[in-house]
């Protein structure tokens, strides 16, 4: 024997030396020495009782899917103490209990049926026909450091609930007491918590811990670490199950799963897939054949409570919990304020934001935007040939996912100097003859521009022009003025019969417009050249 | 006489409560349950262990013999009074949610413990099984009036600290209104 003998109800005792005095020490849980390790989270049933109301429950529970009777009461024992509430919290329909969120850096695991009742280190839950004594319930066996073993005193009438029991035991109940034995609690004076020694025939409030409960697990434990893994969500899905949350490690996650059949009562129930990458917030796995519906866990590398994740249900079909919202969210644009036109195809407006993955369409106005317009860098990040707009002002540009859509409004100005653009606005970018040439010039609004065409990118300059084209005015071609809109933007479409035939080898063109205001020199655009080719 | 009046009032209080892990008990149903009570010395301790093919491996039961007197009828006797867990050595064994304190059943403590015979407490022991677990052994220790018992708090069946003669007389009592009955 050592001191680790020292055993529960010590602190009931500790007015000893006060003999018949009436001063008491504060009430208050007390611990039996030791925690369970990250390698002894799992819990399990061996359903060996034999009393009937102990395993007629057949009224599911939505968060704890696929099983009834004893396993879904122990279950639900278990998951009080985890450090959040087991999925949604529902599933006692009695006292306004939420099921978990015991603050404490610990989760329990359940982990399903086992084959025998185990050995007192194989953490499994079974009924014993006779406890014999006529006064224990069930009682739980200890050291805990290398796993536990309970058991139900079946000489009394227990219950599975879910709701009130009459004048039987409610498995549930006692369940939640013997665990937080398990875990490392010892007896409570402190009359209505869920650790106090006794219990009476119908009564179901230990369901529920109590503050004082709570003070003891996080005194075993400590409080749930800031960077625990938390599940909020988990989606089952063609095979496949995405575990939403946070606080997951970007390599070697490991998943745990409930298994979908008995298991050996000696060997690791659980079913694990190791290696699982994530970004963080998000990982997603092939279910194992052997998994079943039941809990899934995140454990990131390490060791303790703190790499362990909550418990969270899937039943492997559905969803469980509520997913982070998916939709692309804009969060900048840059500029925020754009010329009407900007020659070329570059894509030089940068939006940022998240969930771009998530896109199916980049909007201007409510429209979508031609998806060679645009680039989808990454999540985050979205590079854009910003279209023309019909009018200068105020713009929307959206991202949407198909179901939600979210906006940044631009602001769409007329340039500070001139602007050109032949076909795509690209240096030398390769106008078919046969589909026309579309031509755009953009400048202050009610400006006329004088557009010139060349042979020719040797330049023309005098006091009155300052062209990159023309070869000093010996190859200069007028090919008309036109006044800028109020959309800031002047489009031309030119039909192939007013296009020169560059015969079969085709033909360089540059191109050149001035603003027609003074002084002079007369504000010059951008050069364009285009290649046209029959 | 007090002290008497005060455990029959907490008896008629606390009479549907019952014991959790352990049931929770009132003196008078814990007269019920038990066969007898004693109070005396422990004088001896051992452990044993049964591997059993339906009630499961590893049961283990310590077993202290108590020698000293009835409390029903103050007849002198040793017994052998079983409860669940134990360790046979350092390593090997258990300890039980529900049993005794360790520091309750050191031989050489004086207690008063209740218990009743039964044919099987798990994995085939017959033996005298301690009412309750932890809740059928109250350490008992010399006071300036005589021996006192100490109280275990609400839910056990001495809830506060009394004279061990006036838990006799109580006991008695009830022992023979179940002996009428």
């Amino acid at each position: 024997m050592n001191t680790r003998i020292l055993v529960l109800p010590t602190l009931c005792l500790g007015g000893a030396a006060l003999l018949l005095a009436p001063a008491r020490p504060a009430p208050a849980f007390s611990k039996i020495g030791g925690s369970l390790n990250d390698t002894q989270r799992d819990v399990r049933v061996f359903d060996n009782f034999l009393d009937l109301n102990a395993n007629n429950n057949v009224t599911p529970t939505a968060q704890m899917p696929g099983y009834l009777g004893v396993e879904l009461a122990v279950w639900k024992g278990i998951v009080e103490w985890g450090s959040q509430l087991h999925g949604d919290g529902t599933g006692d329909p009695l006292n306004s209990n939420l099921l978990g969120n015991g603050t404490a850096n610990f989760d329990a695991f359940w982990a399903g049926n086992a084959d025998g009742i185990g050995t007192t280190n194989n953490n499994i839950v079974s009924s014993l026909a006779d406890c014999g004594g006529g006064g224990t319930l069930a009682f739980t066996e200890t050291p805990i450091s290398d796993g536990w073993r309970i058991r139900y005193c079946d000489e009394w009438n227990w219950d599975d609930g879910p709701g009130t029991i009459s004048n039987r035991f409610d498995i549930q109940g006692v369940m939640c007491h013997e665990y937080g034995h398990a875990l490392g609690l010892g007896h409570s004076n402190v009359n209505g918590a869920t650790m106090f020694p006794s219990v009476g025939q119908g009564q179901t409030g230990i369901r529920s811990i109590a503050a004082d409960d709570t003070n003891g697990i996080v005194c075993v434990y400590g409080t749930a670490s800031v960077t625990k893994p938390h599940i909020v969500a988990t989606v089952a899905s063609g095979g496949s199950l995405t575990i939403h949350g946070s606080n997951f490690a970007a390599l070697n996650n490991e998943v745990w799963f409930t298994s979908g059949s008995i298991t050996a009562s000696g060997s690791d129930p659980i079913v694990k897939v190791t290696g699982v990458s994530s970004n963080g917030s998000l990982l997603t796995v092939t279910i194992p054949g052997a998994a079943g519906p039941g809990d899934v866990m995140v454990k990131k590398p390490g060791s303790g409570g703190s790499v362990l994740s909550n418990a969270f249900p899937t039943d492997l079909v559905g969803t469980f919990g509520n997913p982070p919202t998916t939709a692309p969210d804009i969060s900048n644009v840059s500029p925020s304020v754009i010329d009407a036109l900007i020659p070329g195809s570059g894509q030089s407006i940068t939006i940022t934001g998240s969930n771009f993955l998530q896109m199916t369409d980049l909007l201007i106005d409510g429209t979508p935007i031609d998806p060679l317009a645009y680039g989808v860098l990454d999540d985050n990040t979205i590079a854009l040939d910003m279209p023309q707009v019909a009018s200068l002002g105020s713009h929307s540009l959206g991202a949407t996912d198909g179901v939600d859509t979210d906006e940044f409004f631009v602001t769409v100005v007329a340039p500070s100097s001139p602007k050109l653009q032949w076909g795509t606005g690209d240096a030398l970018n390769v106008v078919d003859r046969d589909n026309g040439l579309t031509i755009r010039l953009s400048g202050t609004v009610g400006t006329v521009h004088h557009v010139y065409v060349s042979f020719s990118n040797t330049p023309s300059v005098n006091g009155f022009v300052n062209f990159g084209i023309g070869a000093n005015f010996s190859d200069l071609t007028n090919i008309g003025h036109f006044a800028i809109p109020a959309s800031g933007v002047f489009t031309l479409n030119v039909p192939t019969g007013n296009i020169l035939d560059p015969g079969p080898g085709g033909l360089t063109l540059y191109s050149q417009s001035f603003q027609f205001t003074g002084p002079a020199p007369f504000p010059v655009s951008n050069v364009q050249s285009i290649f046209l080719t029959q | 006489m007090r002290m008497l009046l005060s455990l029959g009032l907490s008896a008629l209080l606390l009479g549907a409560v019952l014991p959790a892990q352990i049931k929770s008990f009132t003196l008078e149903e814990m007269v019920q349950t038990a066969d007898q009570a004693v109070y005396g010395q422990i004088v001896g301790s051992r452990v044993i262990r049964v591997d059993h093919p339906s009630d499961g491996p590893d049961l283990f039961y310590t077993v202290l013999t108590i020698e000293g007197r009835t409390l029903a009828d103050s007849q002198p006797i040793t017994v052998d009074v079983t409860f669940r867990g134990g360790f046979l050595d350092a390593t090997t064994g258990v300890f039980n949610s529900e049993a005794p304190a360790a520091d309750d059943v050191q031989i050489g403590k004086r207690v008063v413990a209740f218990y009743r015979w039964t044919d099987n407490m798990g994995g085939g022991v017959a033996a005298n099984a301690l009412v309750a677990a932890h809740g059928g052994l109250y350490r008992a220790v010399e006071g300036p009036r005589g021996p006192a018992v100490l109280g275990r708090g609400e839910g056990y069946a001495v809830q506060a600290n009394v004279r061990l003669s006036s838990l006799e007389t109580a006991v008695t009592n009830l022992y023979r209104v179940k002996r009428v009955r």
